[in-house]
Formats: C-alpha cells, structure tokens, sequence
C-alpha cells in the first residue's frame, strides 16, 4: 500500500515535469509527435527505473560504507552516463527491437535531469532498495504521462491559428502551464 | 573593443544565456519564486561556471578529446559540490531554500555549453571573463524572473512588502503553472521584439542556433557523441527564404528529427 | 587503438581521482563549519523557543519504537531529539524538542518546539522548510506561528473558517497540507512528551 502511495505520489502529485520542472528539456524538445514522445516516455521509464535501483545499491553498499557519501553527486552523474552507454549498446545485442524503438532516445537522457533528480531525491527521502524502485518508476511513468499527453495536444494545435508570436515554444509552455494546473487537482490525492 | 570587455557583454547582453539564448531553463523555472532564490542561484551557478571554464580551459590540452564530455562533467560536478559544501556551511538559509537544484546545476545546460563551445577552445583569461559574463547575465535574467513573479505573485520584492494592502496577490504566478505562462510570455515578446526588427530590415530572419534552448540543453551534455551546438540545433545555414519565426521554427524543429537519425546511423559502436 | 584506449582511460581515471581528492580535502575543511551552523541554527532555535531556560540537558536516545508509536497516532513524523530545559535555580522546566513530519507539499519540515513543564507550548521555530514560496511558506511567518505559543492543549486542530476555541489553528490559505503537517508535526510533539510522564 505505501508502495502504491510512493507510486501515485510520484507520477501524478508530485509530477517531474509539471511541479517539479525536471526533464523540460525533452518535454518539449521531443513532444512534437505522440509517437516520438511515447518512444521517449519508454526510454526513459526504462532508465530511470534501473538508473534507481543501481545508484540505491551504490549509495547503500558503498558510499555508506565507505563514509564518502558526500561524492553522491559526482558518482551518479557518471554512474547515470555509464549506465545510459551499456544499456545502449546492450540492447543493440541483445534486443534489436527495443532497440529500434529507443535507440534515438538513449542517448538524449543522460542530460536529462529527472534522472539525476530521482536518484538525489531517493537519497534525500531515505528511501529503500524497493522504494527507490518504485519511486523511480512512479516518476517516470509521471513524465511519460505529461509528454505524451502534451505531443497530443501538440498535434491538434498545430493547426489552431495562434498569434504569430507564440507560435513555436510559448504556445507550448503555455499548454504546459494549464496541464500544471490540471495536475493541481491531484494534490489532494494523497495526505 | 577589448576581447575581455567583449566576452562580458556577450554573456550579458548579445548572447544572455536566459533571454536570448533560453539555456538552463530547469532551474530558471523551478527556483524564480522570489527575487532572492533567483540572485542565489544565479550567482552560484556564476561562481560554478567561472571555475570549472578556467579549468576546462586549463586542461583543454590535456584532455583527450574522446572523453572529453565525461571529464568535463567530473570537473564541474567536483566544483558543484565544493560550492555546495560551502554554501551549506556558510549560508545555510539559501543552501535550504535552494535544495535539490544546487546538486543538478551539474545537468545546467549553460556550464557544459560554455565549456564545449567556449572555454575548450579558448585560454585561461578569456575563459574566465566569458564566465563571469555568462554567469552574470544569467543572474540578471533569473533575478528580473523571480522580482517579476514576487512581485505580482506575493505583492513583495525581496521580502519586502511594496504592493498596497488592497493588492490581491495572484498567487499562480509563483506556482508551478506560472512559471511556465511567465516564460511563454517571455519567449513570445522576444519572438515579436525579432520579428518586427527582421520585418524592418525586410531581410529573412536568422535563427540563433541555440534559440530552442530546451533542446539544445538535452543535447550538449549527450556524453561524447560527436553532437556539437551547430548539429544539434539542426540549423547550420540560415534559412535561405524569408520566413516567420514561426515558420523557422517548424523547419528547424524538423531539421532537428531528421538530424537525430543521421547522428544516430553514424555514431559508431 | 588500444594505446589510445589506454590513455583515454588514464587520463579520465587521474582527473577523477584528482577530483576526488580535492572534495574529500574540501569536505573535511568545511565538516567544521558545517556542523557548527547547525548546531548554531539549532540552539538558536531552542532559544527562540523556550526564551527564559538557563541550560539544555541531554536526555540520551529517542526510543526505536518512536516512529511507530506516533504511526499509530496517525502521525508521519520523527523526534530527531528531546533536551530537558533547567531553568536558572536548576530546576525543571520544560523540555525543548527537533521534530521533523514527513507530510509537507515540498517534503520534510523540520522544526523545534518547546514545552513548559505543565505542558503548555512555548512556541515553534522552523529549521529546515521547502513549502511553496508565498503559500506554505508563509507558515514561517510570526502570525502562523504564534498560534501555537502559550496554549495549553493535548492537541491542535486546524479549521479554515477562522480559529474559535483555544486548540484550533486557522490554517494557511491556499496551503493546507502545509498546515496540516506542521499541526501534526506539533500534536507528535506534544504526544511523545505525554508518553514521558
């Protein structure tokens, strides 16, 4: 059950792009087309969800250990940018079709800062190995939910006539803006 | 003009990494909720930048340029979290209201811009000015965000109560929704401010390379891949017909597609 | 190939560990400072909160089974420490106590609070809060906060239509959550001083 809250909590209260502002970068860079920004949700519930429980077993079994854990930081990053590498090429060995759908988007997570941000804020919340996990995957799914739907309204405005000046990115950070607003009304979900 | 004068105004007025550039707009929307969390992170990610673009420019020779990328973000999160420490000892209260955003200045597309197509090419001094103006400009650019969205937000400046008792604070522009109407806004005036100057001079417009900072920011940092400012934006040549901004946007955007195929049918294994 | 493999490696390895280093240089020059302005920051705190005690005394550890108990109270929150207050002939005054609830919108509130010997509140003073700046953060504000002080009671309610009995708490518009963990937060206070007796 506390599971389930940390999942919920994380993939619509408190979701990554539009209350925390983590991952605008691919929110709006790849939300041009629901397919794309559903090729990029999946690449990115991938990694988050395995980028969480590895920097978990890191930060537990080593930097704990070793009493370094000021190094979280530095660690993760290249942790994160190691993983996003062997998961890319291990795909393309290993399952060429998954590989086909999120080649293109693997390497553009690396930069991504939601992934960093969940791996410093599972630290920060103390959580668990299955916690961390779960959090992870709730943020993820949070940020799949947002660009996806964000590509469909996208699409459907692409023919709306809109003043010239806020064509292109405004019209779409506004867009975002009245989703953030939508997503107000989850907050009373969860105590 | 002097060359360190020059790099000054660059990052200040010509190139301001906030307005005209649109870099590092995570944190500009996340921490813009009062005036002071603006100048604090401005001048931390100041501080950060100057540093690790005088050591990225001190090694430029030293790095190999194969790992260039992970070097470069060893070096800038080392200074992170140096800055971290010290802010956590000596000014704990912006160390607290700052939080999580401090540790992913690491991920600020700004730092590793600047130091890919800056301070990798560039000596120590100029390295350094180009830094400071950066840093600066992007201070500016957070500060007027956040005193805009205090102001009309809480009715205060600095948390100082200005506005009269009778204003009625519209408190969405300090939630989250409001940081992303304030930056539409933003984009659009610059949008109109291009688009008239362009209409004057009645030539096509040229699109900054780094306009659609967003994407730019998800890609300078893609870990050694041969991505470098021009390619990313997809936009080498400036479009040869006369179009809106608009229009170039839609053209760039899908450049932009088509460019990530290509980089991705010749990145080797 | 594999000579530049090699050389890749090693350069990326020294600036590594070289960085490494350093923040491990750094992380021991500033633990000092560190440390000390928290301890700064918190007998502050317990001074702003318990004004007329002569000295703190710790009380050794929180119980394990703390977290839980207070669980079954229905409150999400950790005593991270109690201290007995004397006052200045030596005798008992109070106890002044760091608390942290887990139920703020922007994460963990911590705060210190203290408690006169016949159980009336003293007052509560923030330590560490992340609420919605102009929202929940306004909880940090004399106003809010004063609410608490000098109130004898076993435990507060927050109600939105303006505050009618000694025990209730108007509660911050526009952020309720907010209100609602710092009341919680102060009720677990409260609670586990009653269980010491």
């Amino acid at each position: 059950m506390e599971l389930f809250l940390i999942a919920v909590g994380a993939a619509l209260v408190n979701n990554v792009v539009l209350s925390q502002f983590l991952g605008l970068c691919p929110f709006i860079g790849v939300s041009k087309k629901v397919d794309t920004a559903a090729g990029m949700g999946g690449a990115v519930i991938f990694v988050i969800t395995i980028a969480s429980a590895i920097t978990n077993l890191i930060y537990t079994y080593i930097l704990e250990k070793l009493d370094i854990t000021y190094l979280q930081t530095i660690v993760f990053i290249l942790v994160i940018a190691a993983l996003v590498q062997f998961v890319e090429m291990f795909l393309k060995k290993m399952v060429p079709s998954l590989y086909r759908a999120l080649g293109v988007y693997l390497p553009l997570i690396t930069t991504n800062c939601a992934v960093l941000g969940v791996a410093l804020l599972n630290v920060q919340k103390s959580y668990g190995f299955v916690s961390s996990v779960v959090n992870g995957f709730g943020t993820a799914v949070g940020f799949t939910v947002a660009i996806v739907i964000i590509a469909g309204i996208r699409e459907k405005i692409e023919y709306n006539d809109i003043p010239e000046s806020f064509k292109g990115t405004p019209i779409v950070l506004l867009t975002a803006g009245l989703m953030a607003m939508a997503f107000f009304g989850f907050s009373g979900l969860i105590k | 003009m002097n060359e360190t004068v020059k790099r000054l105004k660059c990052g200040i007025v010509t190139e301001n990494p906030t307005f005209v550039q649109m870099l590092g707009m995570c944190p500009t929307m996340a921490v813009t909720t009062s005036a002071i969390n603006g100048i604090g992170m401005g001048l931390t990610t100041t501080v950060i930048l100057i540093l690790s673009n005088m050591m990225i420019s001190a090694l430029r020779k030293v790095i190999p340029d194969k790992v260039r990328i992970p070097a470069y973000i060893v070096i800038v999160a080392s200074f992170v979290t140096i800055v971290q420490f010290l802010l956590e000892g000596f000014g704990p209260s912006l160390y607290d209201s700052l939080g999580i955003y401090i540790p992913l200045i690491v991920v600020n597309c700004i730092i590793l811009g600047r130091a890919e197509s800056y301070a990798s090419k560039n000596n120590v001094w100029l390295s350094m000015f180009d830094g400071i103006g950066m840093g600066l400009g992007f201070t500016i650019g957070l500060t007027s965000i956040g005193i805009f969205r205090e102001l009309f937000g809480n009715g205060s400046i600095f948390g100082k109560n200005i506005m009269p008792d009778s204003y009625q604070p519209v408190s969405i522009l300090i939630l989250a929704p409001g940081a992303f109407f304030v930056l539409a806004c933003l984009i659009a005036v610059q949008n109109k401010v291009k688009l008239t100057k362009a209409r004057k001079a009645g030539e096509a417009i040229s699109i900054c390379e780094r306009e659609d900072g967003c994407a730019s920011c998800t890609n300078t940092l893609c870990m050694g891949k041969s991505y470098t400012m021009e390619s990313v934006m997809g936009i080498k040549e400036k479009p040869d017909k006369k179009m809106t901004v608009g229009e170039a946007l839609k053209e760039k955007s899908k450049d932009k597609v088509k460019e990530a195929e290509d980089n991705d049918r010749e990145r080797e294994v | 190939m594999n000579r530049e493999i090699i050389r890749n490696t090693f350069s990326l390895m020294l600036i590594t560990v070289i960085a490494g280093v350093l923040l491990g240089l750094v992380y021991e020059v500033t633990k000092e400072p560190i440390a000390r302005e928290k301890m700064r920051a918190k007998e502050e705190a317990y001074k702003t909160v318990f004004a007329d005690a002569a000295s703190f005394t710790e009380m050794g550890a929180i119980p394990e089974d703390t977290k839980e108990k207070l669980g079954e109270q229905g409150y999400d929150a950790d005593i991270d420490e109690i201290m007995e207050v004397k006052d200045s002939g030596g005798n008992h005054a109070g106890y002044v106590l760091t608390v942290t609830d887990h139920e703020g919108y922007g994460g963990d509130i911590q705060f210190a609070m203290g408690v006169k010997a016949d159980g009336t509140l003293n007052g509560i003073s923030f330590l560490s809060i992340s609420e919605t700046a102009g929202l929940g953060m306004k909880a940090t504000e004399d106003k809010f906060k004063e609410q608490f002080a000098g109130k004898k009671v076993s435990k507060f309610s927050y109600t939105k239509k303006g505050a009618s009995s000694e025990d209730e708490i108007d509660a911050l518009s526009g952020a309720t959550i907010t209100t609602n963990a710092v009341t919680n937060g102060v009720n677990a206070g409260l609670y586990y001083i009653s269980t010491l007796q």
